[in-house]
């Protein structure tokens, strides 16, 4: 199934040149699908430009799944946009399959959006456009990127919706939104993204707004789709917990930065960060003995974007904090790890 | 495609709402009237007859004749016509032009939208008759000025309208998804933006169609509609006001055309309102 994906993106893949990019420890051997390098996004407001992402890297290898985890403003959201190019991105670079999204143009953006880089949202109640049927929508979607005609993109709509688990798919396709629950309609999301089997999938919190019995389900379904068509997954949550199982590694986002990176279960063994402590403190856990007494909770709040303190954003909220700590750290790499904290300046 | 689920709703909703009812009831009367009554009637509306002028009702002249002598039934219901087309021709053009220049306005945003406001807000800057009856002068009395004349009069309302929705649904999530799943804009545009601004455009639409009438019969009561012998009802008004102490029928009835027919729309326009705006009181009854 990978080749079959390899050989529908022969043509795109043509011009890509391997990337100058040194890849990370991480996924050295193959080459990454995405990598990203000190992405800075910042969106113009009336008071100004507020930098939403200050600083953020990481690689991406096909198959793999990297979770981003941050709290309301921590910048994840505005990363998952800036991967499809539709966020302001002010600094760094963004390349997918070889191919930095700064040298393309709007048209070609166009055209890499959905075959090469799809993405998933977290409101499936209201991603679906309500006045047109799923059929109609899932069609256009294949036929935008692929040369089917309309009978062979119905067919291909229904082996995508059979793919996601939804019964009775021929009759699906004249059904509205409305006409579906959350969780179905994150699917038939699931199979209109997945549908050009584009190399990178984002998904933006795709799980939030439902149940957690559907949740579940949903994340082994994109568990599924990703081993199927080896798909790298850019897996955006708040919630630690929901990537526990299906993230190969895990990014810990806060105030706009990546500030810690480690394999899932380093991650959850060693958290080496006093933020991603704190994070991993406050969930609880069934697999570990009771510790009795209250779940520890992280005091204050993050900062607001563009509106951190010198040095270290989390500084005010750190119970390690020490002089050194009103500058800047940088993000050190340990073997397959990186963490951006004094405390690990080596 | 079939009615789409907004629609079915839209009209679920309107059979339970009363003064709704009353105004389609008005407006089915009128439209009945007009469309039907020209080809039941022996009478030609501008037959002129002066020996028998000023008739009141008879077996013959349901409703009389006026000062020429004309059957005083036949005239109201073409009159009747007459304003039904000025209403769809007005309502229908405002709504194209009005809309397509709301969505490139609101779509497109930066130059586009400044220069295409600031003419909205200067054309509106007129008080609206006075605007008519200078374009009407400019373009003469027939129906292609009246209608256009009323037609630009109308756009700017529309325009800003549909401006302002547009600017709310391409904030929606399903645009970003869209957007995201690589559509180009024009479709996005005319897909997922338009279909989900109907609401506010429907409603828009039922009040400019009272509107419209409304505005022709102002226009030739003030001698600047179609010419005579044409059997408008702003003229008809116009013109039995000199006999109104002999025979205040011509008078009162062409009044009454004119009242009921826009009640009749403001009503049903009103009732499509309260169920499509939220903010409206009793919106979902």
């Amino acid at each position: 199934m990978a080749q079959n994906t390899t050989a529908q993106h022969s043509t795109a893949q043509g011009a890509a040149a391997p990337s100058p990019a040194e890849p990370s420890p991480a996924t050295a051997g193959a080459e990454p699908v995405l990598t990203v390098r000190d992405l800075q996004v910042s969106y113009q407001t009336d008071d100004g430009p507020v930098p939403a992402v200050t600083g953020v890297s990481l690689d991406l290898a096909a198959g793999e799944t990297y979770a981003i985890v941050g709290e309301s403003g921590s910048g994840k959201s505005t990363v998952a946009l800036a991967l499809l190019a539709l966020a302001p991105i002010v600094g760094g670079e963004v390349r997918l399959a070889g191919r930095d999204l700064a040298g393309l143009s709007r048209h070609e953006l166009r055209r890499l959006r959905g075959r090469e880089i799809a993405m998933i949202f977290q409101e499936p109640m209201t991603s679906l456009n309500p006045v047109l049927t799923l059929g109609y929508q899932l069609i256009e979607t294949i036929r935008l990127h692929q040369p089917l005609d309309r009978a062979a993109a119905r067919g291909r709509a229904i082996e995508m919706l059979e793919k996601v688990g939804i019964s009775d798919p021929a009759r699906r396709l004249a059904q509205y939104p409305h006409e579906l629950s959350g969780g179905m309609r994150q699917r038939v999301m699931i199979a209109m993204a997945l549908s050009c089997n584009p190399r990178v999938l984002v998904a933006d919190e795709p799980t939030t707004a439902l149940d957690v019995t559907v949740q579940a389900q949903i994340l082994s379904l994109l568990d599924d789709l990703r081993a199927e068509f080896g798909t790298g997954v850019v897996l955006i949550t708040h919630d630690i917990g929901v990537v526990a199982e299906t993230a190969d590694r895990i990014g810990v986002m806060y105030a706009g930065q990546l500030i810690e990176e480690a394999p899932t279960a380093d991650l959850f063994a060693s958290p080496m960060h006093p933020y991603t402590r704190g994070l991993l403190a406050s969930v609880p856990r069934v697999d570990l003995p009771p510790a009795g007494g209250p779940l520890a909770a992280l005091h204050g709040t993050p900062p607001k974007p563009g509106k951190a303190p010198p040095g270290c954003p989390f500084r005010p909220r750190c119970g390690e904090a020490m002089d050194v700590c009103s500058t800047m750290p940088p993000l050190t790499r340990q073997g397959l790890r990186s963490v951006r904290c004094w405390l690990h300046d080596r | 495609m079939r009615p789409s689920p907004e629609l079915r709703t839209l009209l679920r909703r309107l059979r339970r709402s009363r003064l709704a009812m009353v105004g389609m009831v008005l407006v089915g009367f009128v439209i009945a009237f007009s469309l039907l009554l020209p080809l039941l009637l022996p009478f030609d509306p501008n037959q002129m007859n002066v020996r028998n002028a000023l008739q009141p009702p008879s077996s013959v002249h349901l409703l009389g004749t006026d000062h020429f002598g004309r059957d005083l039934l036949a005239r109201l219901a073409y009159g009747g016509i007459i304003s039904l087309q000025v209403g769809f021709a007005v309502t229908i053009l405002s709504v194209l032009i009005g809309v397509g220049l709301g969505a490139l306005s609101g779509f497109a945003g930066g130059a586009t939208d400044t220069v295409i406001m600031r003419f909205m807000d200067a054309l509106m800057a007129f008080p609206g008759l006075l605007l008519a009856i200078a374009l009407v002068a400019v373009f003469g009395g027939t129906m292609g000025a009246i209608v256009l004349a009323l037609t630009i009069v109308g756009i700017p309302r529309f325009a800003r309208v549909v401006r302002a929705t547009v600017l709310q649904r391409k904030e929606a999530d399903y645009v970003v998804a869209a957007t995201a799943l690589g559509k180009r804009p024009w479709k996005i545009l005319l897909q997922d933006i338009l279909p989900n601004c109907s609401g506010p455009i429907i409603v828009q639409a039922t009040l400019k169609f009272p509107g419209a009438i409304l505005g022709e019969a102002g226009l030739s009561f003030l001698g600047l509609g179609l010419p005579p012998p044409a059997p408008s009802w702003g003229r008809m008004l116009q013109e039995s006001r000199a006999f109104m102490e002999v025979a205040p029928a011509a008078a009162i009835l062409s009044g009454l055309a004119i009242f009921i027919t826009v009640l009749g729309f403001n009503l049903l326009g009103d009732g499509i309102r309260d169920i499509l705006d939220p903010r409206a009181k009793h919106a979902r009854g």
